[in-house]
C-alpha cells in the first residue's frame, strides 16, 4: 500500500517499522494504525523502544525500514509539512534557562504564524501564575506542563506526548489527564506513551505493550485485560478466621487476618465458592472482587519476556 | 529563511542574553573596563624622555656628531627612521609629535660654518614649540657657545601634516578587535550545552531551521557587538578625548571590517562548539583561540611595539590583521590602503561561516 493511499479513518499509520542503533536492534518491525480523534498509548518497560519510536513519527529520528504515515505526510521526507500539523512534547522536555513561559509561548506563536493566546495555552495547563518566572526556576512538573503548552501552539491535527505525566504530582496529573481528555473532544489523534499502567486505563482507546522493541500486545485496555488475564482476585470477610481452618474451596486461597483471597481462574468457579460457604454455614460480612488491572497483566507480560530470555 | 522566525528568535535570544549577567559581562562591560584601566594607567604621559624622531640624510660624519649631541642630553628618546620613508607618517605611526630632518648637505654647510635642520611638529601638541626652543639652545651651546670654530645655527620649523594618535586612540580599535573576539566564546558555550540539552531539537519544533538559527545568532551578535563598540567609543572620547576619523566612509569601511570579524570568530567557535560534546572542553578550546589573540593582535597595545618573536606568531592571528586594518581606518583615516585586507578578509569569513554552517547543519535533532 502506498502512503497517499491512507485510509481517511487512520490518522498514523506505521508499518513493520525497525531501527537498529549500531546493530543493537530498538525497534524490531512493529506495526500499528491510531484512529483520527482517537488516544493511542504505547506502553512498555524502560528501553522498550517506545521513545524510539514516537520520534521517528515526529521526524527527530531516521528509520531502517518500514512505512511511516502521519495524516499521509512520510515524517522522514516532509518534516516541514509534519510540524504544521503535529504537536510535540519529547520525554525530558528542556528550554532556555533563563526565558519565562510567556516569552517562549510568543516565541513558538510567532515562528509558527499561529494564533493562540499564550495566557490562555497556560491557563490551560494551569500554568498562568507563573507565566513571567524563568525556565530554571520552574519545578519539574511546571516545566512539563509548559512542554504541553508549547506543544499545542498551532492547535496540531495530531500530538504526540511522550510520558507528559512523568514526575508529576496525583493533582497536577489530573490536569494533563483534563487537557488530554479536551483534545480528544476536539477530534484531536493522540499518541501517549507512558509508564503510568492506570493512565492508559483511563485515557487510551486503544494500547500497544512494546517490549524488547516488539508488540507483545494490542488492543482497548479492557480487550487487553480480559485476553490476558490469568485470575480474578475475590476477597471475603469472615466473622471468624478460625472457622476457615481445613477447608478445601477448591480453589487456591490465602488467609490473612478475617480475610480471604480467593485466587479464580474461572467465572464459573464464582458460582461454585459462594455455594460453597452457604453449605459450610460460613457467614460472608463482605465480598469484592477484583479483575486483574491492566498493570497487572502488563508486569506478568514483560516479566514473562525477561524470564524466557534469561 | 522566514525573517519573522529569525526575527522572533532574534528577540528570544536578546532576552536571554540580557539576562544572563556573564554575557552582558564578558560582551559590554570589560572591554568597558580594560579600556578603564589601561587608559588610566598609559592615557596620560608614557615617560620623562621626549620621543624624537630623527632622519639623516646627510652622508658625511658631522650629522652624527649632532645626534649623539643631542642623545648625549639624555632628554630625548631618539627614533631613527630611513631616508626615504615620510617623517609625517612616521610621526603618526609612532604616535610621536616631533622629529627632525637632517638634509644631505649637512656635513658640507658645518664646514662652511653653518649648519641648518628642519624641526618638525605635532602643531596640537602643547610642547612642541618648547622642543623647538631647547634643541636650539642645545646646538647653539654646542656649536656656537665656548669652541673654537664658531658655527651659526639655523632650524626651520614645519609642521607635521599628519595627525598624531595618543597611546590611547589605540585601545578602541584593540578594544573593538577584542569585542569581536567574544563571538568565540559566545557560540563555543551555547552549541554543546543547547545540544546536550536538545534545545535544539526543541527550538525546531517550532519550525526554526538551522539557518535561521545561525542568521539570527550572528545578527544578534553583530548587533550586540555595535553597541558595545559604541559605548567604548563615547566612554573613551568622553575619559580620555580619544581621536578617531569618523567620516561615513570610515564608518562603512569600519562596519564592514567588524561584520567579517565577527562573522570569523563567531564560525570558529561554531566549529570548536560542534567538534565537542561537553563544554568544559568546548571552554579549553575557546580559551586557547582567545588567550594568544588577546594579548599577541594588538588588542592592548599597538603590535609594532613588539619584539620580533612575538611579532611573528602575532603574524599568524587572525585579529591582528582586524586591529591593524582599525587602525588604519579609525586612527590614519586610510581607508583606501585596507581595500585588499577587507578583500581578504571577507573570503575568509566566508569560508569558515561555510564550513561551519555545513557543520550545524549535520548536529543531529535540528
Ligand atoms: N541514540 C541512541 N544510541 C544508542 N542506543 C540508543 C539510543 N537511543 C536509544 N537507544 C537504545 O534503544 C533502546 C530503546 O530506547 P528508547 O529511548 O526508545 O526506550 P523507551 O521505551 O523510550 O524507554 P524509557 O521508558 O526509559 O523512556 C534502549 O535500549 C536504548 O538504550
Ligand atoms: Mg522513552
Amino acid at each position: 500500500m502506498r502512503i497517499g493511499d491512507t485510509v481517511p479513518d487512520y490518522a498514523i499509520e506505521v508499518r513493520n517499522l525497525k531501527k537498529s542503533y549500531g546493530n543493537f536492534t530498538a525497534v524490531n518491525g512493529i506495526s500499528f494504525n491510531v484512529r483520527k480523534g482517537e488516544i493511542f498509548s504505547l506502553l512498555g518497560p524502560n528501553g522498550a523502544g517506545k521513545t524510539t519510536t514516537i520520534e521517528i513519527m515526529e521526524g527527530v529520528r531516521t528509520r531502517d525500514s518500514g512505512i511511516v504515515s502521519i495524516l499521509g505526510i512520510d515524517p522522514g521526507k516532509d518534516r516541514k509539512a509534519l510540524l504544521n500539523i503535529a504537536g510535540i512534547l519529547p520525554q525530558d522536555f528542556n528550554f532556555i534557562n533563563n526565558v519565562t513561559p510567556m516569552e517562549s509561548l510568543r516565541f513558538y506563536i510567532g515562528s509558527m504564524s499561529a494564533e493562540s493566546d499564550p495566557m490562555e495555552l497556560l491557563a490551560m495547563v494551569e500554568l498562568d501564575d507563573k507565566s513571567n518566572t524563568v525556565f530554571e526556576k520552574l519545578s519539574g512538573g511546571q516545566k512539563q506542563k509548559l512542554g504541553l503548552a508549547m506543544s499545542l501552539v498551532n492547535d496540531p491535527e495530531v500530538i504526540f506526548l511522550d510520558e507528559p505525566t512523568a514526575g508529576l504530582d496525583p493533582i497536577s496529573r489530573r490536569t494533563i489527564w483534563k487537557v488530554i481528555g479536551d483534545l480528544k473532544k476536539r477530534g484531536k489523534s493522540i499518541v501517549l506513551t507512558t509508564h503510568y499502567l492506570e493512565e492508559a486505563e483511563n485515557l487510551a482507546d486503544y494500547v500497544s505493550i512494546i517490549n524488547h522493541g516488539e508488540i507483545v500486545a494490542n488492543g482497548s485496555p479492557s480487550d487487553i485485560v480480559r485476553e490476558n488475564h490469568d485470575h480474578d482476585t475475590m476477597v471475603v470477610h469472615v466473622d471468624d478466621q478460625t472457622v476457615m481452618r481445613g477447608i478445601d474451596l477448591g480453589v487456591n486461597y490465602t488467609i490473612q487476618g478475617n480475610s480471604v483471597t480467593i485466587s479464580l481462574t474461572e467465572n464459573a468457579q464464582f458460582f461454585s465458592v459462594v455455594e460453597k460457604f452457604r453449605q459450610l454455614g460460613i457467614n460472608i460480612t463482605d465480598l469484592t472482587l477484583k479483575r486483574e488491572s491492566l498493570e497487572d497483566v502488563f508486569i506478568r507480560m514483560v516479566n514473562g519476556d525477561n524470564s524466557n530470555e534469561n | 529563511m522566514k525573517i519573522n522566525r529569525i526575527l522572533g528568535y532574534f528577540r528570544l535570544h536578546s532576552i536571554s542574553f540580557l539576562r544572563s549577567k556573564s554575557g552582558v559581562f564578558f560582551v559590554v562591560i570589560f572591554p568597558l573596563i580594560l579600556m578603564l584601566i589601561f587608559g588610566s594607567i598609559f592615557g596620560g604621559t608614557t615617560s620623562n624622555k621626549t620621543n624624537l624622531i630623527v632622519q639623516n640624510l646627510d652622508p658625511g660624519q658631522q650629522s652624527w656628531g649632532l645626534v649623539n649631541v643631542l642623545n648625549h642630553t639624555d632628554l630625548f628618546s631618539i627614533k631613527i627612521i630611513g631616508n626615504n620613508e615620510n617623517i609625517s607618517s612616521a610621526a603618526s605611526h609612532m604616535s610621536i609629535d616631533q622629529g627632525i630632518v637632517i638634509p644631505a648637505n649637512f656635513t658640507a654647510n658645518y664646514h662652511n660654518n653653518s649648519i641648518f635642520i628642519r624641526y618638525y611638529h605635532n602643531p596640537s601638541s602643547q610642547y612642541s614649540s618648547s622642543v623647538n626652543l631647547l634643541i636650539n639652545n642645545i646646538l647653539l651651546q654646542y656649536y656656537g657657545g665656548s669652541n673654537s670654530q664658531s658655527v651659526k645655527v639655523n632650524i626651520d620649523s614645519l609642521p607635521i601634516s599628519a595627525t598624531i594618535p595618543k597611546p590611547v586612540d589605540y585601545y578602541l580599535p584593540g578594544l573593538i578587535g577584542f569585542t569581536m573576539l567574544n563571538g568565540v566564546f559566545t557560540t563555543i558555550y551555547q552549541v554543546p550545552n543547547y545540544r546536550q540539552k536538545k534545545i535544539f531539537r526543541q527550538l525546531s519544533f517550532s519550525g526554526l531551521t538551522k539557518s535561521e538559527w545561525l542568521a539570527s545568532s550572528t545578527l544578534f551578535f553583530y548587533v550586540i557587538t555595535l553597541i558595545s563598540d559604541l559605548i567604548l567609543y563615547v566612554v573613551g572620547l568622553l575619559f580620555f578625548g580619544i581621536k578617531i576619523s569618523l567620516s561615513p566612509v570610515n564608518v562603512i569601511v569600519a562596519a564592514i571590517t567588524i561584520f567579517f570579524g565577527m562573522l570569523i570568530f563567531i564560525s570558529l567557535g561554531l566549529i570548536a562548539g560542534i567538534a565537542t560534546k561537553n563544554e568544559e572542553t568546548a571552554s579549553i578550546i575557546g580559551n586557547l583561540i582567545f588567550f594568544p589573540m588577546l594579548f599577541l593582535s594588538g588588542v592592548f597595545f599597538p603590535t609594532s611595539f613588539m619584539p620580533p618573536f612575538l611579532l611573528t606568531i602575532s603574524s599568524f592571528l587572525p585579529l591582528t590583521y582586524f586591529i591593524n586594518a582599525l587602525n588604519s581606518i579609525l586612527i590614519f583615516n586610510d581607508a583606501s590602503s585596507v581595500a585588499l585586507d577587507i578583500i581578504l578578509m571577507g573570503i575568509g569569513a566566508a569560508v569558515l561561516f561555510g564550513v561551519s554552517s555545513y557543520l550545524a547543519s549535520r548536529i543531529e535533532d535540528f
